[in-house]
């Protein structure tokens, strides 16, 4: 297979199976979680054991009213999902870079924040954190 | 998405005097000559906005003439704030070069996707 490169456009979020509308950049982050382990026999170098990972994303944009219904979230559509609570917070994600294989996921939104600077477009930037697995997607 | 703001410039400011892409094509006075500038800004879904950075140059015979000229062609680009269109006035200069006035004045003009 001939080597692909791609361009950070084709890399996209969706939340709800929605893209967010205004994207700049999404960054996907997994950091293992790991357990460290030393007993005498290792003479003092540590043992490391990943029992699990953390996996994030942070998008940010610019702030977008009265975005494509039904294929984009708006600003207030985003809004509205960084205040739910409980049950309801949890948001299905899936993330594509180009053609390159799907992954998935279910996610709590850990922060939305927006800027406004006066004499240029608001932005705004979303994290979000996988709760439970991210698996890659059947099909892709 | 085009980049109109030529145009659009073109529609406010002909009705005032004559206005020319970077050289005058007469030696009438008065005119108006604008210098642009272009870059687009993308988000993922592609251009979301272009962003002129825009120089006129009002020539004219008198000083009152041209500033005249300029004052109304300030208004006409002040009226073009829109959901399309906005414009930020960035300064002024004016200067007299063997008895013709030229006044100068630049413009960020942002053209928007909608």
């Amino acid at each position: 297979m001939a080597e692909e490169r791609i361009l950070g456009y084709n890399c996209r979020l969706k939340i709800q199976n929605k893209l967010l509308a205004g994207t700049t950049q999404d960054d996907l982050n997994i950091s293992a979680v790991f357990k460290d382990s030393i007993t005498k026999d290792d003479a003092g170098n540590k043992k490391s054991a990943i029992v699990g990972h953390e996996v994030t994303f942070s998008v940010s944009g610019i702030v977008t009213l009265g975005a494509t219904a039904g294929t984009h979230l708006s600003r207030d559509e985003i809004i509205a999902l960084s205040l739910l609570t409980g049950d309801d917070a949890i948001v299905g994600v899936e993330y594509v870079a180009g053609n390159g294989a799907a992954y998935e996921g279910d996610a709590v939104i850990t922060s939305y924040s927006e800027g406004s600077g006066s004499e240029e477009e608001a932005t705004y930037g979303l994290n979000l954190k996988i709760s439970g697995s991210f698996t890659l997607k059947t099909g892709t | 998405m085009t980049n109109t703001i030529g145009q659009k410039l073109k529609e406010i400011i002909n009705p005032i005097t004559t206005l020319y892409l970077s050289e005058a094509q007469t030696d009438n006075l008065p005119f108006c000559v604008y210098d642009p500038e272009y870059r687009e800004e993308r988000t993922k879904e592609g251009i979301y906005k272009v962003v002129g950075y825009i120089t006129l140059f009002v020539v004219a015979m008198t000083f009152e003439q041209a500033e005249s000229l300029m004052t109304a062609i300030k208004t006409a680009i002040n009226g073009i704030e829109s959901p399309q269109y906005n414009s930020t006035f960035i300064m002024e200069d004016k200067k007299s070069y063997e008895g013709v006035w030229i006044l100068k004045a630049e413009y960020n003009i942002n053209q928007y996707k909608i």
